[in-house]
């Protein structure tokens, strides 16, 4: 069996770091090359990029500030820390000011909603008016006859089975099952 | 004028069966405008209870299903419902059993009102 043995003994700019451990990273990774690996305290993980670390730390910092302030925003709390009671004087000298300022506002801002029927004035000259005619009356029953017929007369035809079997083999064992 | 803008609130309170009273504060429970009939609990016209709902429409628009606009309590002998004009708040108490959809109708009775209080309350808070 041969064994050989295969090493570049040119130095690399970009590392900083001399480790010539089995861990040593020979290639850099071209995924990797924008985030670059950061070493941890008392483990073997290598720092590499090392003219764009000082840029790559702060960049990565202000992220990981952005996602904890977005992940405190996202996050619910209902304990109610967030809330701050007012004190009597401040509570007093706001109640002032919306005193002094609805003061300035009409009336006509609360307007009823629009109603269907409306009001009319002098409402005994409709109501002491002459009666519709029979013609009219009649007519209207007539109408009116004639609709609730054809309410009743409403009917669903089915054309096709109310039942519609899925799968037409395994629909027929079951039902030979049955 | 302020009478007047009481009345038509009072007139309100009649002409919707079951409600007790309205208050129109602000976010931190601040009363603007508030009438109410004696059948309300004092306690729901205090600024602590009205101040609760600040907190409770910012925490549930985070429940992933966009913005709160009303909260609806139902307690055992009243309701609650509280309207988000941000930074003005609509509260109106009524009896449990009145007619919840035919309460929600007055935010738009109401709006105009609102709209024109918002830029003084926003100044304010």
């Amino acid at each position: 069996m041969k064994m050989g043995c295969c090493f570049s003994c040119n130095e690399d700019d970009d590392i900083q770091s001399t480790d010539n451990s089995e861990r040593a990273q020979l290639l850099r990774d071209p995924v990797s090359n924008s985030t670059p690996v950061v070493r941890v305290p008392n483990s073997d993980s290598l720092t590499v990029g090392a003219s764009l670390e000082g840029i790559s730390m702060k960049g990565q910092e202000d992220e990981l500030a952005r996602i904890l302030q977005e992940t405190a925003a996202a996050m619910i709390d209902v304990s109610g820390s967030g809330s701050h009671s007012l004190d009597q004087r401040e509570y007093q000298e706001r109640s002032r000011h919306y005193h002094q300022k609805i003061q300035s506002l009409s009336a006509s801002l609360l307007r009823p909603p629009t109603n269907l029927l409306g009001d009319v004035p002098n409402p005994e000259k409709y109501l002491g008016g002459p009666l519709i005619s029979e013609e009219d009356a009649q007519l209207m029953e007539w109408a009116m006859d004639e609709v609730e017929y054809a309410l009743h007369s409403i009917r669903i035809t089915h054309d096709e089975d109310l039942v519609v079997p899925f799968g037409g083999q395994q629909a027929t064992m079951i039902g030979n099952d049955c | 004028m302020v009478e007047e803008l009481r009345k038509g609130l009072q007139q309100l309170l009649i002409a919707h069966n079951g409600l007790h009273a309205i208050v129109i504060s602000d976010r931190d429970g601040v009363a603007i405008l508030k009438v109410s009939t004696e059948s309300t609990p004092e306690l729901a016209l205090r600024m602590s209870f009205l101040s609760t709902f600040g907190i409770a429409t910012d925490q549930a628009t985070k429940l992933g299903m966009g913005k709160n606009n009303r909260i609806i309590t139902m307690y055992e002998k009243h309701q609650v419902i509280q309207i988000s004009k941000l930074p003005i708040v609509i509260t109106l108490i009524a009896q449990n059993d009145a007619n919840t959809g035919n309460l929600l109708t007055l935010e738009d009775t109401l709006d105009p009102l609102v709209q024109a209080l918002r830029g003084d309350v926003a100044a304010e808070c």
